[in-house]
Order: structure tokens, then sequence, then C-alpha cells
């Protein structure tokens, strides 16, 4: 599909509670329709939604297709809202607080570091 | 401390979808500091004053186009970035993943004036096609 992102993907509610269900466990489609109580089609389509986004996968079990998470697209989702997340006005303060315990100077050199000096 | 944040105009305007609206989005911190520009600039920069504060440890060179490296503390996926400005103690600017953090320090009466804005690149496209289509979503 490739149209829909990640974020649409996971808008939707019945499809977080998919993700939810095979958080858990594997599971055959019948045993999603009869946790969200919708109908196999609708199941069915939200699946397809999540495998082509890499969100689910399924195992082959004799003549049934069982379910699984795949968590890594999910990973990417979480670094891409991380910015959002960020708390600056809290890291400004650990700074000025951080600030009010350093010396004036640092006694080992010469106060503002050198261009091209390595940290690590 | 006058902390303050402003949207650009296009992106605003143009996304239906809450969360995305933060792209594009700056945010602009005024802190006055009773510490010389010099002092605070080594608190910006060496990586043991950073640990100290910042919520990544910084690897990588301090100078003009350096390649740099975020590892967070929290557990957050690590980001790479590079330096853009850098004139010490003055200006010191940066991208972080997907962010790029702005660090002014102007010398005052009492010590220094930081101010410090920090922007989500809309059209930033991390090296997968997931978060490209996430960024294309809301382009």
């Amino acid at each position: 599909m490739g149209v829909l992102s990640t974020f649409e993907i996971v808008a939707e509610p019945n499809r977080r509670r998919i993700l939810d269900l095979l958080r858990v466990e594997r599971r055959a489609v019948g045993d999603l329709v009869a946790e969200l109580g919708l109908a196999q089609p609708a199941v069915s389509k939200h699946l397809r939604v999540l495998r082509d986004a890499g969100l689910v996968s399924a195992d082959v079990d004799g003549q049934r297709r069982l379910y699984r998470l795949n968590a890594e697209p999910l990973r990417e989702l979480d670094a891409w809202v991380a910015p959002y997340r960020r708390h600056w006005a809290k890291h400004l303060d650990d700074l000025e607080r951080h600030l009010a315990t350093m010396p004036d100077e640092t006694p080992r050199e010469h106060g503002v570091p050198q261009r091209g000096r390595t940290k690590r | 401390m006058n902390d303050t944040t402003k949207k650009a105009g296009r992106v605003a305007a143009g996304s239906k979808r809450g969360v995305l609206e933060l792209l594009g989005e700056v945010r602009r911190f005024e802190r006055r500091l009773p510490h010389r520009p010099e002092k605070v600039w080594r608190a910006l920069t060496d990586a043991r004053e950073l640990a100290r504060w910042f919520p990544a440890s910084v690897e990588g060179e301090r100078e003009e186009g350096a390649s740099l490296r975020f590892v967070f503390r929290d557990g957050e996926p690590d980001a790479e970035g590079r330096i853009t400005e850098c004139e010490p103690p003055r200006v010191l600017a940066y991208t972080m993943g997907a962010e790029t953090l702005r660090w002014e320090l102007a010398p005052i009466p009492e010590g220094t004036l930081l101010v410090f804005t920090t922007e989500v690149k809309v059209a930033s496209a991390p090296a997968n096609d997931n978060a490209i289509a996430m960024c294309r979503m809301a382009a």
C-alpha cells in the first residue's frame, strides 16, 4: 500500500486493539474476530493494512495463519515522536543547576574547549 | 525566563492532525545566567559537563561540519547530527535527528543571556520508508 503512514495506521482504534492483542500472543483471525466483536472482513482488512505496514506478520500453522506483532516500525514511530516529548524547559533548569556547581575556570584546561578536540 | 513557542505558518495552516501541528514549530527559551559566556560554552560543549544536564551524551568533534552521535539516557534510540555553526563562545548550532538546536550566548552585565531555539524539520527524511512516509503526510 505505502500510502498510509505508521502514524495513520495506529491512529485507528480497532487496529490498535489488534496490536494490543498480538502483543500478548499470536492469534488467528477467528480469535481476533471473537475478541473484537467485528465482522471477519473488517478484521481481515485491518490485518492486511497492518501487514503491508510491517506491523504484523503471519505464520502458517496447518490450515490457519497465526498473526504476530512486529515491533520494529513502532520503534521508528517512537524515535520520530521523541522530539515532541522532549522537555527542554526542564533540561534548561538542569543546565542552570549544573552551572551553579561548575567552577568558573577549569583547573586543567584553559577555559574554552579547543576546536577539533574529540570528546568521547 | 521567557520561553515561547512559535509555529511556522505554512505547517499550522496546512495540517489537520493534532500532533503533526508540532512540525515546524520553533520553541524559544531565554535564560539570564549569572556566569560568563566562556563557562556556559563549556557546559554546552564539554562531554563531562553535558553528561550532567543534557538528555544525551554527545560524541564527535566540536567544530563546524563535524558529525555527531547522540546516545540518549532515557533509552530513546540514538540519533545522528551535524554541527552547522560553531563560534566559541557565541553561537553553537547543530542537528540532532530531526531537530535543529541553536544556542546563542550574549554577554550581559550579570553574565550571559542564553537564547536557545529548537525546531523540528518538516523536510527531514530519516533513512527508512516508514519514517519518510510519516514525514510526507505532514508536508
